[in-house]
């Protein structure tokens, strides 16, 4: 049944209009700062080192993430809280329910997540031939992996309050983005990942190598449990709501 | 009427508004965010009105931009919107509720401005000019607010939903912030590009450009609202459905079309930048017909600041003409009115060459001797494409004119045995000079303008520099030398209080010590003259130093900590009286060396002796080994390989970069190491004297790289840099 649900919001979701535009809103903005920002190498390393990629991540990541709050932040309206009544008398519970519309966010995201990618890889590829990405591939993951998790789980619980407080919080993430901190603490990194190389000394190749810092690595755990945690909360919250409006 | 009533009532409604309310106090408070932004080496204007102004225009774009989708949905969100449209037509609701927006955005732009007046009055004090501070809310803050006002309505009435509106708004906004747009006048739609102002020198340039800009985007986000009218959604029907419906009334498509036509006509034919490619080129301008000779030559300007154009003629006395096909070159903002040749009218072509600031017009002279060649030509004259983000080198407006080369007068291939004369007509509290000359007061009008005239001899009627501002001059001397220090007469008071006048005393006695006495003082004669903020910087040449405004900045003069500061530019360009052009001449075809690095070297000296070593390592070695440290590191440095992958932009930005690196800090820095190997401080300077000693052996060919290796015994290898041991 959860399958069959999962599929449904899935589709709904893919063949709207929403979220095809919000797809292309993300390649077109990733691309604009593939050929403008990246293109020129970040702290004067490579365009293709690992520090203009995640870099890259980091500038493009918020329009990303923006854009699964925004989805997220549409489950929360009005019209959907009419038809929960229809929801709550299905075989499925609301918290299952908001499993799967996570999942379904989670699916937008991925699919975003790839394009950019995908455009990184051509970028790389057709520009400067460059095809080594396994470096890529950890911090990619640690990146993306937190930027999902805190967000939507911070998402579900302003949103449960009220939708316009996920809105709110859609802006704030967006605007964060800009945000130049160079500690590597906040959620995207950009600032951290351009500024850091400035304070290494050079490697063999004439440029610092990459490494991940502890603190750097702290922070994504704090992202990612502290995610998860507000998510499996509101998994709860749910089930015990859905249980109290039963009984009441 | 109906919409005329209705925007009252829009208007009432919005005004009981508590969230227009709060939508009108963060507005008031956005210039407090530019407080807080830190402006390196500007003027009082740049930190009190500039950055304010651009943070209001930023941030409060986003307010209102916010509060219109608020609006919008309003109706709708409550559930009204039916019966609302029952009474009234949803497309006039909806233009009564824009204007009531744009009504209450405008008054608040009023009440900001008003607001932030006595603070801003207060900290400038003698500086500040209250018409000047108005028209920048006038013209950056309102139109700004506007566009997003009706972009943001528009974006909506198409969308019809609140975060897609949110993410089609964010799409030009984050394309106007971005790295890409970072200089550029017009992608800049929601925090304008100014590049400074000028504290004693107001100049409107930075307005006009501002208010054409703003046009431009009005228009865009005018045709995007009235898209969105025409996509109003009529009886339930969706977007497609709702826009074929709407067709009916085909004068919205017709209108949106039209505003968009017209932001991309004046975005395509703008009139402040010329059109000459952003890479700098090779190509010399240099007319090739043969010279003609001339008995005379006569140029008459008449400035127009209100508009920020020159009239003028310019009267070429032949001998004998060059029948073939002439060129003359001329500023490409210029169009040229009328030709003749005695009682002939010429015939010309102007074509769109834009090449090195000019363009060419081409024409041919009928065989008749002694005839006097007459060009009528004006307007506004353009600066050039690769520099407008870094400086406005020319510009006509009320308290300043600064013109130079063909944007004064034709360049024409000619032998002017007699000289040209050059009559100025200008506003009459300005006081104008020709190649740092004084001119002479010849007639003063009854409209309050007075013409100046000035008598140059031979340089083929080319006449390099004009620049006029409320002037006053002092005179006084300095190491054997008359100085006259030029500058604003709203600087009185600095010059005073901080003693300018004992400031230049001793860069002078510093340098006649170290290097010898000055040779090239024009009659031992040293103007120093102040130039516009707008200009960025100074330069020197015989006789005569500009210097950039800001260092007469009480900022400036008043903070002990700032590091090298415009002050430093001054005492730069002083000492280039010694290192440059009209002193050692050296060899620039070589891409490292150049009087730069000698005259950086000497201010590092002459700073380290003024204001001790800690603060000139600081300011001076550790800034020349971060830059040339960086420059190694730069990946298309390291590769040049890929160099050709990057676009032109980019390419000619880091060409540039390297230029400026190699020229201030490099060379600066293998100077000082070369004075680590010939034994210090003091045989450096025996060096450095001996070179300025022998300078007229180099005036010939230039004083070069190898020279000064010679005359420091030292080679290439020597003082070349090794990357991190010696960076």
């Amino acid at each position: 049944m959860m399958k069959k649900i999962f599929y449904y919001e899935l589709r709904r979701m893919m063949y709207g209009w929403m979220f095809p535009i919000l797809l292309v809103l993300n390649g077109g903005y990733a691309w604009y700062i593939l050929t403008t920002d990246i293109i020129t190498g970040i702290a004067y390393t490579a365009p293709f080192s690992v520090w203009s990629y995640c870099t890259y991540l980091g500038k493009t990541l918020p329009v990303t993430v923006t854009t699964g709050l925004l989805i997220l932040a549409g489950y929360y309206g009005k019209r959907q809280k009419q038809a929960d009544i229809l929801i709550l008398a299905a075989p499925v519970t609301a918290a299952q329910h908001l499993a799967v519309r996570t999942a379904v966010a989670g699916v937008c995201y991925l699919a975003c997540c790839l394009v950019i990618v995908a455009e990184a890889v051509i970028f790389y590829g057709g520009f400067f031939q460059y095809y080594d990405y396994a470096a890529f591939l950890l911090p990619s993951c640690l990146l993306m992996l937190s930027c999902f998790l805190f967000p939507m789980g911070m998402g579900h619980l302003l949103a449960g309050l009220h939708q316009g407080m996920a809105y709110l919080f859609a802006g704030i993430v967006f605007a964060s983005g800009f945000a130049v901190l160079d500690q590597g603490l906040d959620l995207f990194c950009a600032g951290y990942f351009s500024g850091r190389p400035l304070g290494l000394t050079a490697g063999q190749g004439g440029e610092p190598e990459f490494f991940i810092e502890p603190v750097w690595l702290a922070a994504r755990c704090f992202y990612i449990l502290s995610g998860a945690v507000l998510f499996l909360g509101m998994l709860r919250h749910c089930g015990q709501k859905q249980t109290s409006d039963r009984d009441g | 009427m109906r919409v005329f009533a209705l925007y009252k009532s829009e208007l009432r409604r919005l005004l009981l508004s508590k969230t227009l309310w709060a939508a009108v106090l963060l507005s008031c408070v956005t210039p407090l965010v530019g407080y807080a932004v830190t402006v390196y080496n500007s003027g009082m204007s740049d930190i009190y009105i500039r950055v304010p102004v651009v943070s209001a225009a930023l941030c409060g774009s986003v307010i209102w931009a916010v509060l219109t989708m608020t609006e919008a949905g309003r109706l709708h969100r409550s559930g009204m919107g039916v019966l609302a449209d029952a009474a009234a037509s949803p497309r006039v609701l909806a233009v009564a509720g824009t204007l009531a927006v744009l009504t209450v955005s405008a008054a608040t732009t009023v009440l900001c401005a008003c607001l932030y007046l006595p603070y801003t009055a207060s900290k400038m004090e003698y500086l500040f000019h209250a018409p000047f501070y108005i028209a920048n809310f006038l013209v950056f803050v309102l139109p700004t607010w506007w566009g997003a006002v009706l972009l943001a309505e528009g974006i909506w009435q198409i969308t019809r939903r609140v975060e897609l509106t949110v993410l089609l708004f964010a799409l030009p906004v984050c394309s106007g912030l971005g790295s890409y747009a970072q200089n550029d006048y017009f992608m800049r739609w929601l925090n304008p590009r100014i590049i400074s102002y000028s504290d004693g020198f107001i100049s409107w340039w930075p307005l006009r450009m501002g208010l054409y800009t703003r046009m431009i985007w009005l228009c865009f986000a005018a045709s995007v609202w009235v898209c969105g009218l025409a996509c109003m959604r009529r009886y339930e029907k969706n977007l497609f459905r709702s826009w074929i419906f709407g067709l009916r009334k085909c004068y919205f498509m017709a209108l949106a079309v039209v505003f968009l036509l017209a932001g991309a006509g004046l975005w395509t034919y703008q009139p402040f930048i010329n059109q000459e490619p952003e890479r700098l080129s090779d190509e010399n301008t240099i007319v090739e017909a043969p010279a003609m000779k001339t008995d005379a030559v006569r140029y008459s300007l008449r400035a127009e600041p209100l508009s920020g154009q020159i009239r003028a003629t310019a009267e070429y006395d032949i001998r004998q003409p060059y029948t073939g096909e002439n060129r003359l070159l001329l500023n490409p903002g210029y169009q040229i009115r009328r030709m003749t040749y005695g009682k002939t009218e010429i015939d010309f072509r102007t074509e769109n060459d834009d090449q090195n600031g000019v363009r060419s017009t081409y024409f041919t002279l009928p065989d008749i001797p002694d005839q006097t060649l007459t060009i009528v030509y004006g307007g506004m004259p353009q600066i050039r494409r690769p520099f407008a983000a870094a400086f406005v080198d020319l510009s006509v407006d009320c308290d300043y004119i600064q013109l130079s080369g063909e944007a004064i007068a034709p360049f024409l291939n000619i032998e002017d045995e007699k000289g040209a004369t050059l009559m100025v007509t200008i506003p009459g509290h300005l006081t104008p000079y020709t190649d740092h000359m004084p001119m002479t007061e010849w007639e003063t009008h009854a409209d309050g303008t007075r013409t100046w005239k000035m008598e140059q001899a031979g340089y083929g009627g080319y006449i390099r520099d004009f620049a006029a501002g409320n002037y006053t001059t002092d005179t006084f001397s300095a190491a054997g030398n008359e100085i006259h220090f030029v500058y604003g007469k709203a600087y009185e008071k600095p010059v005073k209080q901080y003693d300018i006048q004992s400031a230049v005393q001793a860069v002078f006695e510093y340098c006649t010590k170290h290097y010898g006495a000055l040779a090239f003082a024009q009659d031992n004669i040293i103007t120093l003259h102040q130039v516009s903020g707008m200009l960025m910087g100074g330069q020197a040449g015989g006789g005569y130093v500009e210097w950039y405004e800001n260092v007469l900045s009480p900022m400036t003069l008043g903070d002990t900590d700032k590091g090298a500061s415009a002050s430093e530019v001054f005492i730069h360009e002083m000492i280039h009286q010694w290192w440059g052009g009209y002193g050692l001449q050296c060899d620039m075809s070589d891409e490292l060396w150049s009087e730069e690095g000698l005259t950086v070297y000497a201010t590092y000296r002459l700073v380290k002796e003024a204001y001790g070593e800690m603060y000139a390592k600081q300011y001076y070695v550790d800034e020349w080994k971060k830059a040339v440290k960086n420059q190694e590191r730069n990946f298309y440095n390291r590769f040049p390989q890929y160099l050709d992958r990057l676009p032109e932009t980019y390419r000619t930005e880091l060409v540039m970069e390297n230029n400026g690196i190699n020229q201030y800090m490099r060379m600066p820095l293998m100077i000082l190491k070369a004075q680590q190997l010939v034994g210090g401080e003091e045989q450096m300077d025996q060096i450095l004297k001996k070179m300025y000693a022998d300078r007229e052996l180099f005036y010939e060919e230039p004083f070069t790289y190898q020279d000064f290796l010679d005359y420091c015994g030292l080679t290439a290898a020597d003082i070349e840099l090794d990357a991190e041991e010696e960076i």
